[in-house]
């Protein structure tokens, strides 16, 4: 992309270089991770039954107070996307981005809930969450759980997460940033394109919607 | 009148009365500072980014080693990449290096400054006051510019050709 920052140049120090040399295999092996994760999220033959791979049941407190539990979602899609309320780059733009697709796709008749999923549910408390979705649109609502509830839900959505310590002392975390789209039954329908303009996403959401499951 | 005996503090009155969308830059001796931005914080939010060009046009290399702003407790420079859909992040532990003649460009999707320990939420249209330190240059006091909470790009740029990120109606020129 465009504003992929220019390389290091090749004048830099051995302390970069070796600090460079470990980054490349960090990505090497979390690439690695990537690829089988993706291995994994493909359709197995051309019929991929309601009980799909990706994703399972849930039942977290709400942003909104109260639980989310995904069996009372039965017979509805609705969109899935992990983060944490300390991330600073990409989940809130993502949220005010599927929030304003969510809400252009309300003005034109469609509806679709959508649920945010800390992975980072030890500062994510309810409250936090509560606080924190409130500027973006209702139809997200904010999810956390016991770092046990929370652990489930993302290996059952294949969602990778990984904790990176801070020089401060503190954590950042690295994880997967993709919007599931589940259909009725609760199966994996296809990530929701959130880059190739609103247009796209919305026929996506329309057919989502329109055909209830993935088949 | 004060008005004309005082052009240092009419620069200083413009830029207070400037709207965070158009371009403002810094210069520290060889560097030249494009158009340091944020974004505005959800509620309750803890962190902030920060983002920004430097262009060197000295002859000796320079290296950014952090930043502030006044709002947060403390900033660190980060990398971050997509990489098969998943956000990767990383310190840059030794800084972020700005060879001679070369622009370098903090940006959503790759090195940024995190402001951690938020203590007063940022507001679009804000500009909040902050600090970067470099190496050779020092500490360089600067205003980032809040743009609203799904900015991904700033509403302008102050270096052209920069990034090909523009959004098309958006480009305020320079």
């Amino acid at each position: 992309m465009a504003t992929e920052p220019r390389p290091e140049p090749r004048t830099a120090s051995p302390a970069a270089q070796r600090g460079s040399t470990l980054i490349l295999i960090a990505f090497a092996l979390a690439l690695v991770g990537i690829v089988a994760a993706t291995v994994a999220f493909l359709p197995r033959g051309d019929r991929p039954s309601a009980l799909s791979v990706v994703g399972g049941p849930f039942r977290l407190d709400s942003s909104k107070g109260g639980t989310v539990d995904s069996q009372a979602l039965k017979g509805k899609p609705f969109l899935v996307f992990f983060g944490f309320t300390q991330c600073p780059n990409v989940c809130p733009t993502t949220l005010a981005d599927l929030g304003t697709l969510l809400d252009e796709f309300g003005s034109q008749g469609g509806e679709i809930q959508a649920y945010y999923i800390t992975l980072d549910p030890e500062r994510d408390t309810q409250e936090v969450m509560r606080e924190y979705m409130a500027s973006f649109t209702d139809r997200i609502t904010g999810l956390t759980g016991t770092p046990q509830q929370i652990e489930r839900v993302a290996r059952d959505y294949r969602a990778y997460v990984k904790r990176v310590p801070l020089p401060g002392g503190d954590y950042t975390l690295e994880h997967t940033l993709m919007v599931y789209m589940m259909d009725r039954d609760g199966g994996f329908a296809g990530p929701l394109d959130l880059n190739a303009g609103h247009a796209l996403a919305l026929k996506q959401l329309r057919k989502l919607v329109s055909d209830g499951r993935n088949t | 009148m004060r008005l004309h005996a005082f052009p240092a503090g009419l620069l200083a009155l413009g830029l207070a009365a400037t709207s965070p969308a158009q371009a403002h830059d810094y210069k520290a001796g060889p560097l030249t500072i494009g158009h340091p931005w944020s974004r505005a914080t959800p509620g309750g939010a803890r962190v902030a980014a920060g983002y920004l060009t430097v262009t060197n046009t000295g002859t000796e290399p320079d290296r950014l080693t952090g930043g502030a702003i006044e709002a947060a407790g403390r900033g660190e420079l980060h990398t971050m990449s997509m990489k098969g859909g998943v956000m990767k992040m990383a310190p840059l532990a030794d800084g972020l290096a700005i060879p001679q003649g070369q622009t370098v460009t903090l940006a959503p999707s790759g090195h940024h400054l995190m402001f951690l320990d938020l203590t007063t939420p940022l507001k679009k249209g804000e500009r909040v006051k902050g600090t970067l330190r470099f190496e050779r240059a020092g500490t360089v006091p600067v205003e980032f510019a809040v743009e609203s909470l799904a900015a991904k790009a700033p509403e302008t740029r102050s270096e052209k050709g920069s990034d090909a990120h523009d959004r098309a109606g958006h480009d305020h020129g320079h």
